[in-house]
């Protein structure tokens, strides 16, 4: 099945893929040739790509939302897409440790803006972290 | 007549200016093409997302999410781009200007406009003539990221859902061409979304994980992220073509000074030489006799 991530400094990845998982809303998801018609928002995770003949490719998703079309055609448009080249390591440490830092420091209203900024802050960290850790 | 000394330092000194106006058109000149080349990568992603919610918005009803749902417009956010640093003809003129006649064109009809400013030219103008400014964003435009769009955008939704504000509108320079930049005024809230026709719908038989709704709430505001994101790119290369266009017309007049200048200095010279000559054959002639 053809795979294509599209963000906006343009199309990251096109090309075969044997499958795709991709970090739902609600949970992990699993896109196989053949998949009915979807349509499905994803939050900041990793997702993983089946390359045929290559190793698996790991990337840091973003907000978005997948489609698949045709049980053939999967299109991911996400606001951020980086593969563990794109990664400093050192730099999301730091970005982990400010954004732990500034969640403990918000202890009483977590429904607030600046609460899930900082949460998105840690999450997209923590994901850019296990990508620069698979090497692949 | 001033003196020759006179001349060739203010011909140096229209010469440094030269230099840095032509050194500013080039970095211009640059910075509006990486602008531009932003603008190109960025539409395919645009133009899907659009796409996707004119075909979401057509099935369901408008009034179904709040970024959708028209209420009467009572209270107004009116969100100015304008830049940090001058010299850019008149980039930023063109917008305030847009800005304050539609304040005053509007203002009769709303209970409350607030005025939200990024760059500090805005800022300056608007300060001058003592509006209240709700919040300034300064250092936005020298740098544009997603990030920085997405940041400004989740603040504006924020305050939307919240009721805080009935309507939002973007003043902001659209680029033409580097000596064409057109100011315009644009509704970012409530969305809009493109006229769709429902019988193409491509998502009749589409699994919806988790909800329609969850989609509809992740897809919505990506628009308004890249919405802003276009305007501030387009922003940046309006800014940069017109400061391209006016540091070109400055570097030419201050060609055109020098060669004046110049002219000048060689007269003065002359006239100091034929004076000289003069004397000397004046004298040689008393001598003669």
């Amino acid at each position: 099945m053809k795979v294509e991530i599209v963000t906006p400094v343009g199309v990251k990845f096109s090309g075969e893929a044997a499958g795709v998982r991709a970090p739902g809303a609600l949970g992990e998801l699993g896109i196989l040739p053949g998949h009915r018609t979807m349509m499905a928002a994803l939050r900041t995770g990793v997702c993983i790509v089946a390359v045929p003949e290559k190793d698996p490719l790991h990337l840091v998703i973003d907000a978005g939302y997948v489609h698949v079309t045709d049980g053939k055609n999967v299109t991911i448009t996400t606001e951020l897409c980086e593969g563990w080249q794109d990664i400093d390591a050192a730099v999301a440490r730091v970005d982990q440790e400010k954004a732990t830092a500034a969640l403990s420091a918000i202890k009483d209203d977590i429904s607030t803006l600046l609460w899930q900024a900082r949460r998105h802050d840690l999450d997209l960290a923590e994901t850019r972290l296990r990508v620069a850790a698979s090497k692949s | 007549m001033p003196s020759l000394k006179n001349i060739r330092r203010r011909i140096a000194s229209v010469k440094s200016t030269r230099q840095i106006t032509r050194a500013m058109k080039l970095v211009a000149a640059a910075k509006l093409r990486r602008a531009q080349e932003r603008l190109v990568q960025l539409r395919p992603y645009a133009a899907r997302i659009a796409q996707m919610i004119a075909e979401l918005a057509s099935g369901t009803d408008a009034t179904a999410h709040p970024l959708l749902a028209q209420r009467p417009p009572k209270r107004t956010l009116l969100l100015l781009l304008t830049s940090d640093r001058g010299l850019a003809g008149a980039f930023n003129s063109n917008v305030n200007k847009a800005a304050l006649n539609w304040i005053l064109e509007h203002k009769d009809q709303r209970d409350h406009i607030e005025l939200r400013v990024v760059g500090k030219k805005g800022r300056d103008f608007f300060k001058a003539r003592k509006f209240e400014i709700g919040h300034v964003y300064t250092d936005v435009l020298n740098q544009v990221t997603l990030e920085r769009a997405t940041g400004i955008g989740r603040e504006v939704v924020a305050a939307y859902v919240d009721g805080n504000f009935d309507e939002v509108y973007v003043v902001c320079n659209v680029f033409k061409s580097a000596i064409a930049q057109n100011a315009r005024i644009d509704r970012l809230l409530p969305l809009t979304p493109e006229d769709h026709d429902h019988n193409a719908s491509t998502l009749d038989d589409t699994l919806f994980e988790p909800t329609k709704k969850h989609v509809l709430d992740a897809i919505l505001p990506m628009d308004i992220h890249v919405q802003l994101y276009r305007y501030l790119l387009e922003s940046v290369a309006s800014e940069m073509g017109a400061r391209m266009t006016s540091m070109d017309a400055a570097t030419k007049n201050a060609n055109d000074l020098m060669s004046r200048l110049t002219l000048q200095y060689n007269r003065a010279r002359q006239s100091i030489i034929t004076t000289e000559l003069t004397e000397i054959t004046s004298g040689a002639e008393a001598l003669k006799g």
